[in-house]
């Protein structure tokens, strides 16, 4: 493109210097500058293309961020195997257990698809399934309790599960124990809080904590961006309880 | 061959335990899902391998097998693990094998006839009541020939003389003399109260 360009200028010079008629040599120069509009468009038309292509590796990235917090191949994997066990031992519970496995993984590629927030109500039952999992295979028991004043609300889809996966692993630990859902309106905002009465003395090892902020951080942020929302984190001898804001919108 | 399997959980115990014993059908497999009780279990029955979890219920999978080495360093560690980014950190302990779920019987055959410290065929237990007298000797070496994953003919061409000769004193027909047990020792890397006892 710069080559004719500058082709077109040193003819333009050498017409000029022979002293051609101008008709001529106004050609040469409105031809040079049409090509010099041509070449600009071209170039900008790469910067667009350019900008379009980081904005699909952008976007790209982020799905696979999301996909990489959402999900939990140890988790899967463990389900597995435990579904090939039962296979061999207890069908019924084989099949249970297949049957919550689907809707965990349905609710997950769902989440991954799109990040849309979901009603409170799809997400409590989001939750409910996963705790059914991982009670499969689990020595004590774990009891979910709801106490819920305010329903009709939205929240990112899987925002829970982290937490509740914490309060199951590192809360109540093997013993088995108690996790309260609840819910209130305060201060035009909603507030969620998930207790656990966990008293299970925990190795804090650094993996432990590691993992406690990676979940709970992907949560934060998500909470914050796509509803505003803050989460707090209270750990005491006696349980752990994670509180949830959403400033109330007009919705539900 | 004694074998310890240790995860979080049962089921996974019990899926492992079943493809173990497929495995090796004449071994002692014993497992257990309570992470609290692998040290005891462990010290009880002196495995030769333990396959463990990394995340063993948020602990260290990693750490609790050091602490089993220490006791027993010739005890192979297998982890199994959903995820791979500890496989550097698992060297730390001279692991035998690294296994990512989900575990397949493929794995399983080939982490055991890959074992960093090879179990013999001849056990302790064998020493103790099968063999007696002279062929004791012939047995001790050939379990600690077998544990260094040499063949006879190997260790005749390490100690300098022709495989019969291996064959003869384990078999009990002949008893090596002292040179040749300390250069048995040597090359097995043994003690000498190994071998007679």
């Amino acid at each position: 493109m710069l080559v004719t360009i500058f082709i077109q200028a040193v003819l333009a010079a050498v017409r000029e210097f022979y002293d051609l008629p101008p008709s001529m040599t106004n050609a040469v120069t409105a031809l040079c500058m049409l090509n010099y509009y041509i070449y600009l468009f071209m170039i900008e038309r790469q910067t667009i293309a350019d900008s379009l292509i980081q904005k699909e590796l952008d976007l790209t990235k982020s799905e696979l961020t999301v996909l990489r917090n959402q999900i939990q191949p140890h988790f899967i994997y463990n389900v597995l195997t435990m579904i090939r066990s039962l296979t061999r031992t207890d069908t019924e519970r084989a099949v249970t257990a297949i049957n919550n496995f689907s809707k965990y993984l349905k609710t997950h590629i769902k989440a991954i698809q799109s990040e849309d927030m979901i009603p409170f109500e799809d997400e409590l039952k989001n939750v409910s399934v996963y705790v059914e999992l991982a009670q499969t295979d689990y020595p004590g028991k774990i009891e979910l309790i709801y106490d819920l004043k305010e329903n009709g609300f939205y929240i990112p889809a899987l925002s829970l599960e982290p937490i509740i996966e914490n309060a199951i692993q590192h809360g109540i630990s093997r013993q088995g124990g108690r996790i309260t859902v609840s819910t209130m309106s305060e201060n035009g905002e909603t507030v969620i809080r998930i207790t656990d009465n966990g008293t299970a003395k925990k190795e804090m090892t650094q993996k432990v904590s590691e993992r406690l902020g990676v979940g709970l951080d992907n949560t934060r942020k998500r909470l914050s961006k796509q509803c505003g929302g803050r989460m707090d984190v209270n750990m005491t001898d006696s349980g752990c309880t994670v509180t949830i804001r959403i400033p109330e919108t007009r919705r539900g | 061959m004694k074998i310890l399997v240790a995860d979080d959980h049962q089921l996974v115990v019990d899926d492992l335990i079943y493809y173990l014993k497929k495995l090796r059908p004449d071994a002692e497999i014993v497992g257990t899902s309570e992470p609290d009780r692998i040290a005891e279990l462990f010290d009880e029955m002196k495995p030769d391998v333990v396959f463990i979890d990394i995340e063993l219920d948020g602990r260290n999978g990693i750490a609790v097998a050091k602490k089993l080495q220490e006791k027993r360093p010739r005890t192979n560690i297998i982890y199994i693990t959903g995820y791979e980014k500890y496989a550097l950190e698992s060297y730390k302990t001279y692991a035998s094998a690294f296994l990512v779920k989900p575990i397949d019987e493929d794995m399983l055959r080939d982490a055991l006839e890959h074992l960093r410290f090879p179990v013999s065929s001849i056990t302790d237990e064998m020493l103790r009541k099968q063999y007696l007298g002279d062929s004791v000797i012939g047995a001790r070496i050939q379990k600690c020939r077998e544990e260094c994953g040499l063949t006879r003919a190997e260790l005749a061409e390490k100690i300098g003389c022709v495989m019969p000769t291996i064959q003869r004193w384990e078999t009990g027909v002949r008893v090596p003399d002292i040179p040749m047990i300390m250069k048995l020792a040597n090359v097995l890397g043994v003690e000498i109260s190994e071998l007679i006892g």
